[in-house]
């Protein structure tokens, strides 16, 4: 076991600010390192000084080498990183769920990012423990017939996001019963939520800020907190086949925000097709038709007009979630694109304009999933009502923002029949309908 | 050294695989001078950290950074390369003299990865003091 001391913990933490592996240098310089006891394991406190403090007799115990102290601390600064601007949880179950999915990502994270090395610590850890703790740990060979094998190796592969490790936790937690007390005296790290943004001083909070953005920027990253950097353009090929089965709901839905209420319509200055019994340069069959006719024929004019549309603002998810499903979904937006606003909109982390263009439908997507950037474009636009469609793999939606929007808008959710309403149950949202599976015949 | 992966011309997922390996630093190739070679020797079980910072103090400093004066360490950043593998190099360093093995860990406390940059804070740990590094003059080849 590895002895500890003040100047020994400056070394390790010299070492790990010259790697600078996770982008952690800026917030460690700033830091002052304490080592103490009865900390548990290793503890931030964020105020104008911000201090890591580390338990001298958890370092004592478990960890064996430099780089287990190093992985601790990185452990911890992420999970600062991760969590600091969440929402509060619910209630003791949900910060259970909570704490366990940043853990498991974080340790996946380091894993991954820095190691065995590194990850060992955990390894060694929660070696003993049963789950859900022991998907804090990188899984071995040994644990290839547990049940969620699948789940967990996922997981320390990067194909899971945090939300998706608290979905599953929170379907299965209720068959494996947990004390919160026992919990948070077994996890690594500090879990008494002292991450509250507002107590955070504006130049720390500035500098997680940094470290989060640089962070994104990091393939690991990405994968787990769904969030993508950079937007490329898209095109979507409309299929020919109609879709009876989607077209019926989708139209349900349509009517109810747009047939029932004039309000949403739109004053529309455009072109308008029409016929006149007056002869048009354009409409060359009419002309060819009063060479023979006695009577001067109808011909076709396109005028210039206001006119009244129906202006719904719809949201297509355009992510990389999405893709096995989009091409259907704007087939049946395409049936009813005379109700929607053009250009309609399609989101990923951000907002895009989405139109259709000979045969397909143009659109940016960033491919991670935030429906955060959503609420934030209907805040500002206020319309009366709006329809997203999504399969509901998202962050968590932000509540302040909900509060704002529901006081101005409607909002109707589309699930996709692949996707999962729990998180959009969660966010308040009422008016929710699930797409039936389609049996798709080539 | 240059070689195909597999696949033809007309695969699109042919892509070609570069490798190249350099001998620049080899002492025939006259291209870098080795200035010198350092490394410790640490019996098993000796915490390398301990043992260092004990002899530091016996010779009456408290911080490793102050030893840059003592041993009047200056001058350019050096590249270095770890030397491999670490048992065939260990016995040369078995009959250091304190003095020697202070100097050896303070240049191994410069060292990053590839370089050896006198300017930059001595930092001692487990994995840093284990190493065996030869350290090469640039001769300005970045300049």
């Amino acid at each position: 076991m590895i002895n500890l001391t003040e100047e020994r913990l400056q070394h390790i933490i010299r070492d790990l600010i010259h790697k600078n592996s996770l982008y952690i240098d800026t917030f460690l310089s700033i830091c002052k390192i304490e080592l103490c006891d009865g900390v548990g394991s290793a503890k931030i406190i964020l105020n104008k000084n911000p201090t890591i403090q580390i338990d001298k007799n958890f370092v004592s115990k478990n960890c064996t080498t430099e780089e287990h102290v190093q992985s601790l601390i990185v452990h911890e600064l992420l999970h600062l990183v991760f969590s600091y601007d969440e929402e509060k949880a619910n209630d003791e179950t949900d910060l259970m769920i909570k704490n366990i999915a940043h853990d498991a990502i974080i340790n996946a994270f380091i894993h991954r990012t820095l190691g065995c090395e590194y990850s060992s610590l955990m390894s060694n850890y929660y070696k003993n423990c049963k789950f859900p703790l022991n998907i804090l740990r990188p899984p071995t060979e040994e644990d290839k017939e547990f049940e969620f094998y699948d789940f967990w190796l996922a997981i320390y592969e990067g194909k899971l996001t945090i939300d998706d490790v608290k979905i599953f936790l929170r379907n299965c937690i209720k068959f494996f019963p947990l004390s919160a007390a026992f919990l948070f005296s077994h996890l690594l790290g500090d879990h008494s939520g002292n991450g509250n943004p507002k107590k955070i001083p504006g130049v720390i909070l500035k500098t997680l800020n940094g470290m989060k953005g640089k962070l994104k920027d990091n393939e690991n990253v990405k994968k787990h907190i769904g969030i993508s950097n950079g937007s490329k353009e898209i095109k979507i090929q409309i299929i020919k086949k109609r879709i009876l089965k989607w077209e019926q709901l989708v139209f349900h839905i349509l009517s109810k925000i747009f047939i029932e209420s004039d309000q949403n319509k739109l004053n529309y200055s455009g072109l308008i097709n029409t016929t006149l019994p007056v002869l048009s340069p354009s409409d060359n069959k009419s002309i060819i038709k009063s060479l023979w006719n006695p009577f001067i024929p109808f011909s076709n004019w396109e005028l210039t007009g206001t006119t009244k549309q129906a202006g719904a603002f719809v949201y297509l998810d355009a992510s990389g979630s999405m893709f096995s499903e989009l091409k259907y979904l704007v087939k049946v937006l395409r049936q009813f694109s005379n109700y929607i606003k053009m250009p309609f909109w399609s989101f990923s982390t951000e907002v895009f304009k989405a139109k259709f263009e000979k045969g397909f439908l143009s659109t940016g997507t960033t491919e991670g999933t935030d429906m955060n950037c959503v609420l934030e474009h209907l805040e500002k636009k206020k319309p009366k009502k709006a329809l997203i469609i999504t399969d509901g793999y998202t962050v968590e939606l932000k509540k302040d923002l909900l509060k704002k929007v529901f006081s101005k808008t409607k909002i109707y959710v589309i699930i996709t029949p692949c996707g999962s309403d729990e998180i959009i149950k969660r966010s308040g949202i009422k008016d929710i309908y699930k797409l039936k599976p389609l049996q798709i015949t080539r | 050294m240059y070689n195909n992966s597999k696949g033809g011309l007309m695969n699109i997922a042919w892509r070609p695989r570069i490798n190249i390996s350099s001998d620049i630093f080899k002492p025939e190739k006259k291209m870098f001078n080795k200035v010198i070679t350092v490394g410790l020797y640490f019996e098993k079980g000796k915490d390398p950290f301990n043992y260092i910072w004990k002899i530091m103090t016996d010779f009456g400093y408290n911080n490793p950074d102050n030893l840059k004066v003592r041993f009047n360490i200056s001058g350019e950043r050096l590249i270095c390369m770890d030397e491999k593998p670490v048992n065939k190099f260990e016995p040369l360093f078995k009959k250091l003299s304190k003095e020697e093995i202070l100097l050896n860990a303070l240049i191994l406390g410069l060292c990053s990865k590839y370089f050896y940059d006198p300017h930059r804070p001595v930092i001692w740990t487990s994995s840093t003091l284990k190493r065996i590094v030869s350290l090469y003059d640039l001769g300005g080849f970045y300049d």
